[in-house]
Parts: C-alpha cells; structure tokens; sequence
C-alpha cells in the first residue's frame, strides 16, 4: 500500500512540476532489517516505510533521482555524508559542473513522517531552486560565519 | 541553513527512532535544537530569534560579543 494517498500524490506532482528548477538527489543510507537484537544500540527502525515513502517521492518527478545505499556495504561513502546511522536521507543539489562539492546539503535520520515530510518537500524545493526563503539578514550572518556550525534539531512525528 | 553556507550542516533527527542517542542529549521534549554540542534551546520560533539562538554556538562565552547581544 502507499503511504501517499492519490491526493496527496497529485498535489506534490503538481508542486514538483511547477517549483522543481534544477534535478536534486535524495540519498538513502539503510541496511537490510537486522535479526539481531543488540542490547543498548538504537535497533534501526523505519527502514522498509522509509525506503518506500522515498520511492514515492522520486516517482513524483523526473528531476528527484533517488539512490538507495546500504550503508555497511559502502562505509566510505557513509562516512563522507557523515552517516553513523540509519535510516538516513541527504538531499543534495548535484554539484555544478567543476565544481568538488554539492550546493547545499541537508539530512534526515529517521522516518520523516508528518510535519517532517513537509520540511523534505520544501527543502528538495528549496535545493532545486538554488534558493531559500530566509530572510536577506538571515543569509549574511550565515555567509559571514568563520567556523563550522552543527545544527542537530530532534523531533517527532506530528 | 545548511543551503546557504557550506559551514552548515544541518539534520532532522527523530527522537523516538533513535532513542539511545536522543537520550546523550537529554531529549525529554521536542523538537530540541542542539548547535555544535554546546548550545541548546526548545521549541519552533520565528526566523530572527532562531538564528540569534544558534549564533550563541559561535560567539565567544566570555562576553566580547556586540553590547546588548
């Protein structure tokens, strides 16, 4: 069954096809489910819903291009997203031609359901379009920044 | 954020799904914001007072930040 239900399917399609400028990447780090139980380590959960719900999304428009990685199979690659856990989402714009580094990065552990799907929406919209809503002051004080700023926001479904 | 400068990064964790690590940062409501492992602060609020909260993860402790900031 999809989580997106056909109206909600319709609605993002269209948003996708009006809003979506330039192609964006969404990388999904996850692991085949665990038979495991190991006492005292976060038991990946979500995995399935989370793989499935991006799928979903990739399917909407031809300029979101989903690539699903196991993580323990490609350390090396996880460890330059800086994923240490999963299930995991980085949505990137691909970097311009010559140039080393995606344009902007953001990531989601964890199934992003509720008010957290629409924060992805807008930030593939967001990243697409090269742009951001936030305010001119908003964006000097970040350019303005000498050193390395970690933002880790926790959440829950709402 | 984390689209306008390249020294952002910027993630959504969810709490329930990541228990063990949600508790190294005391998470008991949400959303909490965590900047650089040193500055915390609760709840959504407007765009200035956000980015004026997580500055505070880069100004020095010992109060050569502006007067009045």
């Amino acid at each position: 069954m999809a989580f997106l239900r056909p109206a909600d399917a319709d609605y993002l399609r269209q948003r996708f096809a009006t809003e979506l400028h330039d192609d964006v990447r969404i990388m999904l780090f996850t692991q085949p489910p665990m038979q495991l139980y190991i006492p005292g380590i976060d038991q990946p959960v979500n995995l399935r819903e989370t793989q499935q719900l991006m799928e979903e999304v990739a399917a909407l428009s031809p300029k979101v291009h989903l690539e699903v990685h196991n993580w323990k199979e490609e350390p090396a690659l996880a460890q330059a997203y800086g994923i240490d856990r999963v299930p995991a989402i980085v949505l990137e714009r691909p970097p311009a031609p010559g140039a080393a580094d995606a344009q902007g990065r953001a990531r989601f552990f964890g199934l992003p359901a509720g008010y957290e799907f629409r924060v992805l929406v807008d930030d593939l919209i967001d990243l697409s379009r090269g742009q951001t809503e936030l305010a001119e002051t908003t964006r000097q004080r970040l350019a303005e920044l000498a050193g390395p700023l970690r933002l880790q926001v926790f959440v829950t479904p709402t | 954020m984390a689209m306008e400068s390249n020294r952002v990064t910027a993630d959504v964790i969810e709490a329930n799904e990541f228990g063990g690590y949600s508790a190294r940062y005391a998470v008991q409501a949400v959303p909490k914001t965590v900047v650089n492992d040193r500055v915390e602060f609760l709840g959504a609020m407007p765009e200035a007072r956000f980015l004026q909260e997580v500055l505070r993860a880069v100004v020095p402790e010992n109060g050569s930040a502006a007067p009045g900031a």
